[in-house]
């Protein structure tokens, strides 16, 4: 299942992925694309941000042109747009998925929380027989 | 994805409502439907081992992406079921939590409207409402707030 999936990946999503991009830019120009970038400097002015796009074998920097969404440094978005010369992109559509750098951590933090919380209930419920190797009622 | 704390909060609401109805649901059980809201959870495997690794390691395509998704739940609750005595039982609880995972992992934001791969391998991008994204406070809130509103009504 993991190896079909990566293998048919590309030919289910629609647009060109990150490891398309940094391969052969120049070829995608024009062409409409979806992309997650953590953002490196806002210049709130001219509705520009620089993005950093991770892919399999690093990272690139694309300029998001139009980009009017209330995010700060570090924070990371989702940007579907329309591919520019020069690693630049027009948004068509923005939606923050993290508005700073910070919110990362509360999610780990809290997801940390809800593991502790299902292990505790699980082991008040229930033991691991080594011997047996089972999963037992208490 | 919405955060764990969230994702197994949601089945511990929704069990513990059904078994005021149905006493046939023990709690112990309910536990279990919340570890099964955690299997899709597991992609988070890859901060510890890179899929990229593996990848060049077996020299063929790899992701970890189908673990959150239908196929790979299906396929690890069974993997975990084995070890109960009543399989049949542990495997529906680890399903239905996994699938209340999935569920609110569907409704997240995608610019585009289309929802990521968590129907693989039915259905690769089905259409999703945008309802919220990770980081957004209210459904963590909204979870607790449910989850304590049921908690109380079970006690009492």
């Amino acid at each position: 299942m993991a190896v079909h999936y990566d293998a048919a990946y590309d030919d289910h999503w629609p647009y060109p992925t990150e490891d398309n991009l940094a391969e052969s830019y120049d070829t995608h120009v024009g062409e409409q694309t979806l992309l997650f970038g953590t953002v490196e400097t806002l210049d709130e002015g001219a509705d520009t941000v620089h993005v950093r796009v991770e892919h399999s074998g690093g990272s690139f920097t694309m300029t998001v042109e139009n980009m009017d969404a209330d995010v700060s440094e570090g924070g990371v978005v989702q940007v579907l747009a329309t591919l520019r010369p020069g690693q630049e992109l027009q948004a068509d559509a923005v939606a923050v998925v993290n508005p700073a750098g910070s919110s990362n951590l509360y999610k780990y933090a809290v997801s940390l929380l809800g593991a502790l919380l299902v292990l505790v209930l699980f082991f008040r419920h229930w033991r691991i027989n080594i011997e047996r190797l089972s999963i037992e009622a208490r | 994805m919405a955060d764990l704390l969230t994702h197994v909060l949601v089945p511990y609401v929704l069990l513990t409502a059904a078994s005021w109805r149905y006493p046939r649901i023990k709690s112990r059980w309910i536990v279990i439907g919340m570890a099964g809201a955690a299997i899709p959870d597991l992609v988070k495997i890859d901060v510890v081992l890179d899929e990229d690794v593996v990848a060049s390691l077996l020299g063929v395509p790899f992701s970890y992406d189908p673990i959150s998704s239908v196929g790979g739940l299906l396929l690890i609750a069974g993997a975990i079921a084995v070890f109960f005595e009543q399989r049949c039982r542990a495997y529906a609880y680890l399903v239905f939590g996994g699938l209340t995972a999935l569920v609110l992992d569907g409704l997240r934001v995608f610019v585009d409207g289309q929802a990521n791969f968590w129907l693989y391998p039915i259905w690769w991008r089905p259409p999703t409402p945008s309802l919220y994204v990770t980081s957004d406070v209210r459904v963590l809130l909204l979870a607790v707030l449910l989850c304590l509103a049921v908690f109380l009504l079970d006690r009492f």
